[in-house]
Order: C-alpha cells, then sequence, then structure tokens
C-alpha cells in the first residue's frame, strides 16, 4: 500500500514541519519579519565576529563619534567602534540568554508538570515552592547565588539567571497540565495502558511546547536584563561588549547622553536590545499558528 | 393569506480567510400568522443563520449579501437603526441556543426583566413587574419565588421559562426558538413543549423553531420547512411532511430518526457526509449522498417549486420517488 | 449461560466538594449492581446527572468506588496483581460522547491510533504499524485512510472523529467497551451509522457493550435483544430484555419517562399525555431524599419509600428497584 510506506510517511512530516510552516509565514508578513529579524541576529552571532574585526584599543581623540563611513554607528567614549563592539558582544548576549532561558524552560516543565500531574501533597509542596520563587524578588537571590558561586563561563552564568526565573513559567504549564489530565484523551491513554511515561512525553508536552516555546524570546529578554545587573554589581567578569554593559556605561559613567552627537553610541545596544524583543514577539504569533495544528486548518 | 414573514432569495456569505462560506444560499420561506413553524436541519443546513437575519443580527464576518425580507409587509433589511430597536424584541423575539446559560449571573431575575424591557422602549418598573408576573403564571412559574432569584438559583427547566417570559415582555408578535430543548431531560422537554403550545394559545402567537429533532417537530409543529446545505429543500403541513415526503432528504431524515415506537428495521442512516459548504459541489447540494441522484442533479441546482397548496419542493425528479424504496 | 464479563457488586461512589466548613457529599452512585456478559450489549439510560457516566468510568477502572466491588472475570480488580489488571486495562475501553476532546489535538491520526500498537509491540516497527492503523481505518469505514492518517482532529468532520475514536478503543480488540452517549454530539442523518458500525463490532468480534445514554430511542435501535438499566439520580431502578422493559415498563420513573418521550410521528405524538408527576424538579444531587430517590415526585409513593432505599429485586421477567412495585398500574407504551 503506497500510503504506509515510510517515504510517504515522511513526506507528509517533511509538508507538515517545512512547507506548511513556510506558507503560514509567507501570509502572515509580521510573524516573516520577526523570523528574518531573528536569523539577522543569530548570523550575526554566529559569523558576525568573523566579518568585523574588534579593535578594544582606546583612541580618545576619536571618542563620541557621530555615525560615519568609518564608524557606522558612532564610537564610544574609549573611540572603539560601536558596530563592531555590538556583534562581538551579541555572541555572548544572546548565548547566555539562550542558556538561561533554556535552564528556566527545563525546570518549569519540570516543576509544573510534576506538581499538575501528581497533585495531593507533591502538589502543595510544589506550588509553595513556585509561590516563594515569586513572591521573593529574583535579582537579590541571583546577586547572592552569583556571588557564593563563580560565575565562569555562558553555562554557569546562564544557571544563575535561571535558578529564580522558572516561577512563572512553572505556574502556567501547572494550570495547563491540570486542565489537560482530565481531558478525555487522557482517558483514553489510560484504559489503554499507555503508562505515565507515554502520557507524560507523548500526549502531555506537546501541548505544553508552543507556550514554552513562544514565552522563550521573553525569557531571554529578561536574562539579558539581569546579566547587565550581574556583570554591573561585578559578580560576572566584566565584558565591555555586552550591550546591557554599553549601555549602561553610556548612560551612566561616560555621561553620553548629554552629548546629542554621541546619540548613535547611547542608542545602538538599545536599540539592539529591542529589535530582537520585537523580532521574537513577531514571531511568536506565526510560532503558535504553526505550532498549533488547530489554528492552521 | 398574507403572510406574516416572508422571505426571498436570501443569501447570507461569511467572508473568512480561507474563502467565502455561504450559510444561507437562495432560501425563500413564509410563515402564516399564527403557524408554528418549523425549521428542520442539522449542522451547514444555515437555519441559524437564517434566524439571526430575520433579526438582521447576522454577526460578522457574515453578511446578507442578497434577498428580500418582509415582516408584515415592512421591508426588514431597509429599516433604520432607531426603526430595527423598535422592531426587535416588540415584533419579532427570540429565543437563542442555550440561552438559559446566558443570563447575567450577577442580575436577579426582576432585574433583568426591566432591563430588557426598557432597552427597547419607556416603560416603568412596575409595569413591566406586572406583565412579567403575568408571563410567568402562564408558563407555570410562581413569580414570587422567582422574581427575586439569581439564574444559579433556579434549574435548567425554570431558566428556559424565565428566557422565554423575557423574549415574550414586549408582546412580539412572533417567537423564534432555536433549539430551545436541547440541554433539557425529557420529562421537562415534554413541560417545555406543552407550555409554548399554551403560550401560543393565548397569546395568538406566531412561532418559528428550529430544530434538528423531528420527534419534537412531531409533537408541535403546524408547517414544516426542510433546510439543507443553505438552501429549503421541503415545505409542508405537518402530516403531509410525515406521511407523504416527496424529497429524498426529507425521507432520509425521518427514516433515520430511531423512534420508540415501529419496526426499527425500517430505520437506517443517511450514507455520506454532511455537506462542504466552502466548496459545495455543482448542481443539487444533496446530490452526493441521494440514491435517486441523476446526471441533471449533478448539473443543474433545483428550484423550490410549488406542487400544491403551500407545498414546496426542490428537486428534480420528486415525482419519481417512492418512500419505501 | 455465559458468565459476565464484568460484575459490579453494590457500588458506592461518593464524591467529596469544597473544604472545611463548606463540605458537601455527592453520592453519585447508591448500591449499583448489574453485571454484563461476554458478547451482551446493555442500555444504561437515564436522564443527566444521575450518575450513568459514573457507572461507566467505574467499570473502566477510571474511578475506584467508595465501597463495593468491581470483578473482571470473577477477579477483584483493585485487588489484582500489576500483570492482571494490565490484561483487564487492554480489555476495557471507554468511547467518549465528545470526540474533539476525546483527540489530542497536536497530534495526526496515526500518531494518536498508533500509540497502542507500538506500545503493546503489536507492531515491530514504523511501517508495520501504518499498516495496521490503515486497516484499522478501513474497517471503520474512513476510506481510504490516506486520507486520514496525517490529519489532525480538527480537521476531520464530527462523525469521522467519532469513528477514529472507535477505531482506538477497537484497537486492543477489548472484550468492552463502555460507550458514553457516543452519537448526541453527531447530526442526525449519520446517527444511525455509527451504531451500526458498533453493532457490526459486537458480531464480528464479540465486544460486549455497555451503551450510556439519556436517548431511549437510540437505545431501543442499539440494543435490539439484549438488556436495558434505568438509573435515576444514582439508584438503577430498572433492569430487564428491552423489549419487555420499555413495552411495558413497571417503575413509575421509566412509566414517566417513556411518556414524555415524543415520537416521530404526528398522529402519535399528539395522542400521548405525560404522566403526571408530584414535581417538576430535580432533586440537589448533594441533598438527595431520603430512602427511593424518586419518592418526592412519584405519583404512588407512600409512607415506606420515604424510610427505606429500594433494592433491585426480581419480579416476573425483570429487575425492579420499588417497594409498591406490585400495586403500580400497568401501563403500556402504545
Amino acid at each position: 500500500m503506497a500510503v504506509t510506506t515510510i517515504p510517504a510517511e515522511f513526506r507528509g512530516f517533511l509538508r507538515r514541519s517545512l512547507y506548511e510552516p513556510f506558507l503560514i509565514l509567507k501570509k502572515d508578513k509580521r510573524a516573516l519579519a520577526g523570523l528574518l529579524i531573528l536569523l539577522f541576529f543569530l548570523l550575526m552571532a554566529t559569523i558576525g565576529p568573523e566579518v568585523i574585526p574588534l579593535d578594544m584599543r582606546t583612541n580618545f581623540a576619536e571618542r563620541f563619534k557621530p555615525p560615519s563611513r568609518a564608524h557606522p554607528l558612532g564610537t564610544d567614549y574609549g573611540g572603539r567602534d560601536v558596530l563592531a563592539m555590538i556583534v562581538h558582544g551579541s555572541r555572548d548576549v544572546l548565548s547566555v540568554a539562550f542558556l538561561a532561558a533554556l535552564f528556566t524552560s527545563l525546570i518549569a516543565v519540570a516543576v509544573g508538570m510534576i506538581a499538575g500531574l501528581k497533585g495531593g501533597m507533591t502538589d502543595a509542596i510544589l506550588s509553595l515552592v513556585i509561590n516563594a520563587v515569586l513572591s521573593v524578588p529574583s535579582f537579590p537571590v541571583m546577586l547572592i547565588i552569583g556571588s557564593v558561586f563563580k560565575i565562569t563561563n555562558a553555562i554557569t552564568f546562564g544557571a544563575v539567571l535561571s535558578i529564580w526565573s522558572w516561577g512563572s513559567l512553572a505556574r502556567a504549564v501547572r494550570s495547563q497540565v491540570l486542565s489537560l489530565k482530565e481531558r478525555e484523551f487522557i482517558e483514553a491513554a489510560r484504559t489503554l495502558g499507555l503508562g505515565t511515561f507515554h502520557i507524560v512525553f507523548r500526549e502531555l508536552l506537546p501541548n505544553v511546547m508552543p507556550y514554552i516555546a513562544i514565552n522563550f524570546i521573553d525569557t531571554m529578554r529578561g536574562a539579558i536584563g539581569a546579566s547587565v545587573g550581574l556583570m554591573f554589581l561585578g559578580l560576572v567578569p566584566f565584558s565591555a561588549t555586552n550591550w546591557g554593559m554599553m549601555l549602561n556605561f553610556a548612560v551612566r559613567q561616560a555621561g553620553a547622553i548629554y552629548l546629542p552627537y554621541a546619540m548613535a553610541y547611547v542608542l545602538s545596544p538599545m536599540a539592539a536590545i529591542m529589535l530582537l524583543e520585537l523580532g521574537g514577539v513577531f514571531f511568536a504569533h506565526g510560532l503558535d499558528e504553526i505550532l498549533n495544528p488547530r489554528l492552521r486548518a | 393569506m398574507v403572510p406574516l414573514l416572508s422571505v426571498r432569495d436570501l443569501v447570507v456569505e461569511f467572508d473568512l480567510d480561507r474563502g467565502a462560506l455561504r450559510a444561507v444560499n437562495g432560501a425563500s420561506l413564509d410563515v402564516q400568522p399564527g403557524e408554528v413553524m418549523a425549521v428542520v436541519g442539522e449542522s451547514g443546513s444555515g437555519k441559524s443563520t437564517l434566524a439571526f437575519s430575520i433579526l438582521n443580527l447576522v454577526p460578522p464576518p457574515g453578511k446578507i449579501v442578497n434577498g428580500e425580507i418582509l415582516f408584515d409587509s415592512k421591508d426588514v433589511l431597509a429599516l433604520s437603526e432607531e426603526e430595527l430597536r423598535q422592531y426587535r424584541w416588540k415584533e419579532v423575539a427570540m429565543v437563542f441556543q442555550a440561552a438559559q446559560n446566558a443570563m447575567n449571573p450577577v442580575m436577579r431575575i426582576a432585574d433583568q426583566m426591566v432591563d430588557t424591557a426598557q432597552a427597547h422602549g419607556k416603560a416603568s418598573k412596575g409595569e413591566v413587574l406586572e406583565k412579567a408576573s403575568e408571563l410567568l403564571r402562564m408558563v407555570r412559574l410562581e413569580p414570587s419565588q422567582v422574581l427575586h432569584s439569581y439564574p444559579h438559583e433556579l434549574s435548567g427547566g425554570m431558566r428556559q421559562r424565565v428566557i422565554i417570559v423575557l423574549s415574550l415582555l414586549l408582546d412580539p408578535k412572533m417567537l423564534i426558538l432555536d433549539e430551545p430543548t436541547t440541554a433539557l431531560d425529557v420529562v421537562t422537554q415534554a413541560y417545555i413543549l406543552d407550555i409554548l403550545a399554551d403560550v401560543r394559545e393565548k397569546l395568538g402567537l406566531t412561532m418559528m423553531l428550529l430544530t434538528h429533532d423531528m420527534s419534537i417537530v412531531a409533537k408541535i409543529a403546524d408547517r414544516v420547512t426542510v433546510m439543507y446545505a443553505g438552501r429549503v429543500m421541503e415545505v409542508g403541513k405537518i402530516e403531509e411532511i410525515f406521511y407523504d415526503a416527496k424529497h429524498p432528504y426529507t425521507i432520509g431524515l425521518i427514516n433515520a430518526a430511531p423512534s420508540l415506537i415501529g419496526d426499527i428495521a425500517d430505520k437506517k442512516p443517511i450514507p455520506g457526509s454532511p455537506p462542504n459548504l466552502l466548496n459545495p459541489p455543482p448542481g443539487c447540494p444533496f446530490h452526493p449522498r441521494c440514491a435517486y441522484a441523476t446526471d441533471r442533479c449533478r448539473e443543474e441546482e433545483p428550484e423550490l417549486k410549488e406542487i400544491g397548496d403551500g407545498r414546496l419542493v426542490a428537486c428534480h425528479n420528486w415525482w419519481l420517488i417512492n418512500r419505501d424504496l | 449461560m455465559t458468565k459476565p464479563i464484568i460484575e459490579l457488586k453494590d457500588v458506592n461512589m461518593t464524591f467529596k466538594r469544597g473544604w472545611l466548613l463548606r463540605r458537601a457529599q455527592l453520592q453519585a452512585v447508591v448500591k449499583a449492581s448489574l453485571d454484563i456478559k461476554e458478547g451482551e450489549i446493555l442500555a444504561l439510560v437515564g436522564e443527566s446527572g444521575c450518575g450513568k457516566t459514573t457507572l461507566g468510568k467505574i467499570m473502566v477502572g477510571l474511578l475506584r468506588p467508595t465501597s463495593g466491588q468491581v470483578l473482571y472475570k470473577g477477579r477483584d480488580i483493585w485487588a489484582m496483581p500489576k500483570g492482571e489488571f494490565r490484561e483487564y486495562r487492554r480489555n476495557a475501553q471507554i468511547v467518549h460522547q465528545d470526540s474533539y476532546a476525546a483527540l489530542n489535538p497536536v497530534r495526526t491520526i496515526y500518531q494518536s491510533l498508533s500509540a497502542p500498537f507500538l506500545h503493546y509491540h503489536l507492531a515491530k516497527n514504523r511501517r508495520e504499524a501504518r499498516e495496521k492503523v490503515a486497516e484499522l481505518l478501513e474497517l471503520m469505514g474512513l476510506t481510504p485512510p490516506e486520507e486520514f492518517l496525517d490529519k489532525y482532529p480538527h480537521q476531520l468532520s464530527g462523525g469521522q472523529r467519532q469513528r477514529v475514536v472507535l477505531a482506538r478503543a477497537v484497537s486492543l480488540r477489548p472484550k468492552l467497551i463502555v460507550a458514553d452517549e457516543p452519537v448526541s454530539m453527531i447530526d442526525v442523518s449519520l446517527r444511525l451509522s455509527i451504531l451500526d458500525l458498533m453493532h457490526r463490532l459486537n458480531e464480528e468480534f464479540g465486544i460486549a457493550f455497555l451503551y450510556i445514554t439519556h436517548d431511549l430511542a437510540t437505545a431501543r435501535y442499539f440494543v435490539k435483544g439484549g438488556r436495558i438499566a434505568v438509573m435515576y439520580l444514582g439508584q438503577l431502578v430498572e433492569m430487564g430484555k428491552l423489549g419487555e422493559v420499555i413495552g411495558k415498563p413497571r417503575h413509575p420513573y421509566l412509566q414517566a419517562l417513556l411518556s414524555a418521550v415524543p415520537v416521530p410521528d404526528p398522529k402519535k405524538a399528539r395522542e400521548k399525555r405525560p404522566l403526571p408527576l408530584k414535581s417538576l424538579e430535580f432533586p440537589d444531587p448533594t441533598k438527595p431524599p431520603s430512602g427511593c430517590r424518586f419518592h418526592p415526585r412519584c405519583p404512588y409513593a407512600e409512607e415506606i419509600c420515604a424510610q427505606e432505599v429500594p433494592v433491585l429485586r426480581p419480579l416476573d421477567d425483570r429487575l425492579i428497584a420499588c417497594h409498591l412495585a406490585e400495586k403500580i398500574p400497568e401501563w403500556h407504551l402504545l
């Protein structure tokens, strides 16, 4: 039978995962724009630093220069090219933010699912933990953890950033699981004896993933903000190319906001963060349609 | 007799991303004053959209793109906003599907009555409550018990009767009911149907009842309009429809409705699936499922023809159909 | 005399609601005893809220009764070792009313239907699983199967979805399927085709059915020569062969019910007059009447009815739960 061959199934799979999303993006211009922005940043982080060289030597004669052909985004307080700094900083910024969002999502899904599924005492305890995580402000906790455990690389940095930020995501996952748990298709899976593993990973998780994916970029943005704070307080090895750090310096230390011709220096890191967030928000809309088959019809 | 309601060639389209969906595709029907007209159809028949059109309440992205609706000789589709406000609820009122669950949960029944009445014209609170009490007694409810309650304090059957009273507050000439008994248990359903027959007699009301349940139709209707895929397939008096149906869909519907009496072996389903309204087949919309379909049926849309006094059929081969086949 | 597949003995199900001060108890099922034999069709009929769905879920082991026994092939399912329980599980399946909620919206039809085959190693690899699923779809009348395998539930019509749900229930060839209002959400013209399909499965594979519904007419169509059990507010009130119970109901509630059901025949429909009940209102399930739960509405009720809970006892050709069963006047459905 033609249909039952693996090539036929594979074709169907490709159709669902590549062709149809492509069609959705073609129709939803905003989502397409979002995807392009995100791809742009991805390129920037991966090959950008190879394409644009970074020269961190200070040259105070060139400081606060407005945008020109040599320096498309102007120069900073030390005469260094802002564009190069942004591009080079993107790698660290994005990888730390990505890792932080990844860890946050993993913890949130694990906690939310266990709490939602098990119910009873387990749920009561975990909900208490979630509430504690939500009520205690995350930044001071990160400070404490950051000062106790040395942050040495992107992974540890990401871990510290995620340790107190999974609260609201976990709560959302938990409520979704609570409602899904009683749904008829879960009951059917139980009568078929498919087992807890199947129910968790094959039935529930695919329903929860869209929510996680859509909130991923937002979680990343939160991580960028927090990373700046930790950096500023010296708990993380200082990096002049971190966008948040750049912004902080421009505004606070170098007084660049008082200099109209240094606008580019002030606005560039701000714009980079905002553009990334914008890309995420735009794409999230299309992502929802791609991941949720019901919206595709 | 001049019909109280007259619909001609009504076409209602819904503009969706995936295309234009014709919920009603050229429907015509007449309702005589004082009668109970049952409009029968399943999902996709267009009966609910038809009812909304009569009140000019088709929700966007739906639009009435063609047709004429005359109520009491007034052109409904040409009424202004202000005239529509006078028309809705005062001339024609509607009981929506599952309306019993759509009442404001934080308002007492008495307040909801006053609100509704005053939204459509000036009336004092006392006048409204007096009228409401009279109507409540007519539907066999005790006004003192019901008026001061909140909706959740009443049972499903009681709520449905309250909704009926709400719709009769302003003395409409016609009442449209969309599946009035679906969420109710059988005993309550029989009771509500009895009450509706009562009310209709006492108030001289004209009723249009939308349903998919042939049993309810058998109990309460005077005449029946059968709809399929947005079109009217057959119209006739109740005995004509049940004992002498001419359209294959009507015959199929009656044969597909299981009953407590009669031979089980006589019952059979209609093959095929409900019509695709986005991409309807050419010709008669029922032909993919019709045992009597001919080439003409696949190409040419049948017209709704009058074959007797008030007896209408939309089928090319109606005189060839033998019910017992 | 075939052995019963499933037996319920004096099953009670009480749900507790609320916290501390606002505790409320809902006794959804009261001392229910019934059995289903191999290959049998039993209809469980009652109004919404009477506990029939709860009883169905108890029968497939989704709910554990507060007291009483659930026996599969004579063994108490809640006392079984894991291996035996798994065998019971495979053999008791459920078909829900809402086909849309009964399928995982983010999994294709193939994914949903292949899960049991792969889990129980009835298919060794993906290719075999696909073949088996296609076979199953064809059995259910969903042809050509290619059209349905890679679609999502929302892309199918209601009738098609319900066939998929039925397919899933049948895939492991269970001994019993509990069908909870399987056709109430389907178009009238298509209902009988689903019921016919279920009947074929019963005849070809010897699958017993518990057909739960509020619609006596479809129960009559589906059950044919089987039995029917009537429930009211958690209590089983009458049980016996369908033809006899419906033709000559003995319990006042069933008489009232049958007199109220409309029929698709204008002359007969207008002849029927509903049996006068003392009250129209359904009692609050959390505050049920004492003794026989039907007594406040029963036109024949006497003192004993408010004091003692009647149990199902044999009377002539059936079982009935009524203290005054012998005195209830005869009532014929035409």
